[in-house]
């Protein structure tokens, strides 16, 4: 009786299979384990410099881009209310205000920036959505975002609405992408959302 | 003893004649799911082909040892190893890309292309004419998503590996949102079978007793 | 039925089409009186390349052209905005003949309404052409009569569905006068609530459509939004404009009692009706899509087989335990 006819075989040689497999695996994981962790950290500091009326031509690499973050960014503390802010020789110059709710399919997480008083929307990006290609993924490309630019949160009730094209906008309003109505209605909901509340609390803290 | 298949045969099986979408119907899943962007296709179309390709090597050179009770566990571990490698490349090489096409790289695993070239091929030939074989069968499949996927990025977006084309990305051209959108896939996919069957079919009257 | 097949024929003679084609006259006209002569040729527009999707499957088979082809084509132009642009009412048409009906073996075993999955299919590819333009309705009592379209200036006409408006509260739901003889902008040939129970009587006394369907589809719609009138719910319509509005009663007379989508057995076919009302009352009262009709429509023609054969199913079962007594030895 060979060695693989022998009940125990078939046991062992899963055994050893997946061992050996797994190995490779988890060994390959470690190795890029950093660089995966890196790549998110990342995307979101591009998203941030994005949001901010940072002139980024030429300084796109990601060493560049991390240094650029590092040098103008600070971390949020109590006073900005959960933004992150963007200063110049210790004065304030904008906030990023990280906002992230659900997508039409998945998640949508991204960063608005909103100048020092408070009011004017410097920019908008999003580094994470996944949204159908052409419809709603057109939420990452220039021409929605640059509506954005400029616009002023309204002092009460709805920040920033999100409205349908053929509707009038004002300064507080910006178009939604034509026959992408689900993620430009829940972009909308939870864009205003997290803007309300931080002018509420922006103003609770003055 | 079976004779050895010939070479030739294989790739054109593979690419052609057995080809696992619109021959076999198989891997419609991801067919539809990741087609809406030429360049994600390719992609995906890559990744299936180093799955096929690789798992129908392993699978074959271990083919002597692996007890047939547990073969099919055995074919989905390495499956999944490659698949899995892959993913963890793209993830740590290629962050945008593995974002955009999100779970289906990993559920490349689930493909039955994979499996079935498995089962059918690399259980009874050797590594090297198995690898050939999982190589254009992968192939075939990534040949039929890329023609999805042009149909529908032209149609829908009016571009081709976002490249705006001519006539399409004017303002002549209505675009077909339907196209970027999962239904799409379905009638795409649905008219490119029916074609190539219909060429295959004419094909296969003009030789008389021809094979099949 | 079809009962006489000869090759030689191009056109195939279906009396009970001929009425719905007649049936459809009055809203025709009316999309005319309204919407401008523009109307009459879209409507002969889609009636053309059905004939002609249909006659280049059909003439490999040596089959005669069926004349549903032109009911489809007919009702697919008059759920059409008045404006909609030529393209798009080519490739709907097209789709409805080819996808819904011919893929499926041709007349007789369609699943789908074509019309309607056609519709629905150029309502998801071209949103913006199906839902934001409309064009006023003529006044005056000449009407459109002398006007080749309404929709003289494209960026005057620019703005969401009137259903839409209404739901989103901008603006209030026309009189019920405007609703009943059509006045208001919407689709071609569904906007007048009067042509379309001019034509659905005719089809309701000739028997060409199914009674049942028809009385159960706008009875049980008419119940739901009365309850919902009755529960404290702010911007619930009344039961009169919900059913005049957005040619409800055109899909109750025309689309919903097509012979070939609709199942065949009574109980079956007023279980078919009620998930039509039912689905329609939900997605135009809770969804964020106006569209509430079309996709009723087209989810209750998925159920018709299974419908018809469940309650084929229980007759059989009911037909055996009668004649168990007698035993049929096997």
């Amino acid at each position: 009786m060979s060695m693989r006819e022998k009940n125990w075989f078939p046991i062992l040689y899963m055994f050893i299979t997946t061992l050996l497999l797994s190995a490779v695996v988890i060994a390959f994981g470690t190795i890029t384990r950093q660089r995966v962790k890196d790549n998110e950290r990342i995307a979101f500091e591009r998203a941030v410099l994005e949001a901010l009326p940072i002139d980024l031509s030429g300084r796109t690499s990601p060493s560049e881009i991390h240094i650029t973050y590092r040098e103008n960014i600070t971390e949020p503390t109590k006073s900005t209310a959960g933004a992150l802010g963007y200063r110049k020789n210790d004065s304030l110059i904008a906030y990023a205000l990280p906002i992230d709710g659900p997508g039409f399919w998945a998640p949508i997480r991204g960063v608005i920036g909103i100048a020092a008083d408070k009011q004017t929307i410097t920019g908008i990006s999003f580094y994470d959505q996944n949204e159908t290609p052409g419809l709603g993924g057109e939420i990452v490309k220039s021409e929605f975002r640059d509506q954005f630019v400029g616009k002023r949160l309204a002092d009460e009730g709805t920040s920033l609405e999100i409205r349908m094209v053929s509707v009038e906008l004002d300064e507080s309003s910006v178009h939604a992408i034509t026959g992408a109505t689900q993620t430009s209605t829940r972009l909308n909901k939870f864009l205003d959302k997290r803007l309300s509340a931080w002018r509420d609390a922006m103003k609770e803290i003055e | 003893m079976r004779s050895q298949p010939k070479m030739q045969n294989i790739v054109l099986d593979g690419l052609w004649g057995n080809n696992p979408i619109f021959r076999q119907i198989l891997g419609i899943c991801s067919a539809l799911a990741v087609t809406n962007l030429v360049l994600n296709t390719m992609v995906m179309g890559i990744a299936v082909i180093f799955t096929t390709a690789l798992s129908s090597l392993t699978v074959s050179a271990l083919r002597r040892w692996t007890p047939r009770v547990i073969r099919m566990m055995i074919e989905t571990l390495i499956i999944a190893f490659y698949v899995i490698l892959f993913d963890q490349a793209l993830k740590a090489y290629w962050p945008d890309m593995s974002r955009n096409l999100g779970p289906y790289v990993g559920l490349i695993i689930t493909n039955c292309i994979i499996m079935g070239r498995a089962e059918a091929f690399a259980n009874a030939n050797p590594p090297g004419l198995s690898f050939i074989d999982g190589f254009f069968s992968g192939a075939g499949y990534a040949c039929v998503l890329l023609v999805v996927s042009i149909v529908r990025e032209l149609l829908g977006m009016g571009s081709i590996l976002g490249i705006p084309m001519p006539f399409f990305s004017s303002a002549l051209w209505d675009r077909w949102i339907i196209m970027v959108m999962p239904p799409g896939a379905f009638f795409t996919l649905a008219v490119i079978c029916w074609i190539f069957r219909s060429v295959q079919a004419a094909k296969e009257t003009q030789v008389p007793g021809g094979k099949k | 039925m079809q009962t006489e097949k000869k090759t030689n024929k191009i056109l195939l003679k279906q009396p009970i089409m001929r009425r719905v084609i007649i049936a459809t006259v009055p809203c025709i006209f009316a999309s005319i009186y309204f919407f401008g002569w523009r109307s009459l040729a879209v409507v002969l527009v889609s009636c053309t390349l059905g004939f002609l999707t249909e006659y280049v499957f059909v003439r490999r088979r040596g089959e005669p052209v069926s004349e549903a082809v032109f009911v489809s084509a007919i009702l697919y132009a008059l759920i059409m905005p008045p404006t909609v642009p030529w393209h798009v009412l080519i490739i709907g048409i097209v789709f409805a003949i080819v996808f819904a009906k011919m893929v499926f073996g041709g007349f007789g075993y369609n699943i789908f309404n074509p019309a309607m999955a056609g519709r629905a299919f150029v309502y998801i590819c071209f949103p913006v052409a199906l839902t934001s333009t409309w064009s006023p309705p003529a006044q005056g009592p000449w009407g459109a009569l002398t006007l080749w379209t309404t929709a003289v200036r494209p960026d005057v006409i620019t703005a969401a569905t009137p259903m839409a408006l209404v739901k989103a509260g901008q603006i209030a739901p026309p009189p019920v006068l405007d609703l009943l003889i059509g006045r208001i902008s919407g689709t071609m040939g569904v906007t007048s609530a009067l042509a379309i129970i001019i034509g659905g009587l005719y089809l309701f006394i000739t028997r060409t459509a199914n009674r049942w369907i028809i009385i159960t589809v706008i009875g049980v719609y008419a119940i739901l939004n009365g309850l919902l009138m009755l529960l404290p719910v702010s911007g619930a319509p009344s039961i009169l404009p919900a059913l005049l509005g957005g040619g409800f009663l055109f899909g109750a007379f025309f689309m919903a009692t097509d012979p070939i989508s609709a199942p065949k057995l009574r109980p079956a076919q007023i279980i078919y009706a009620t998930i039509i009302a039912l689905s329609t009352f939900i997605i135009r009262n809770f969804s964020v899509f106006n569209g509430g009709l079309m996709f009723s429509i087209l989810l209750a023609n998925m159920f018709a087989p299974i419908l018809d054969y469940g309650f084929k199913g229980r007759q059989k079962k009911n037909q055996e335990v009668l004649s168990s007594p007698e035993g049929t030895a096997q």
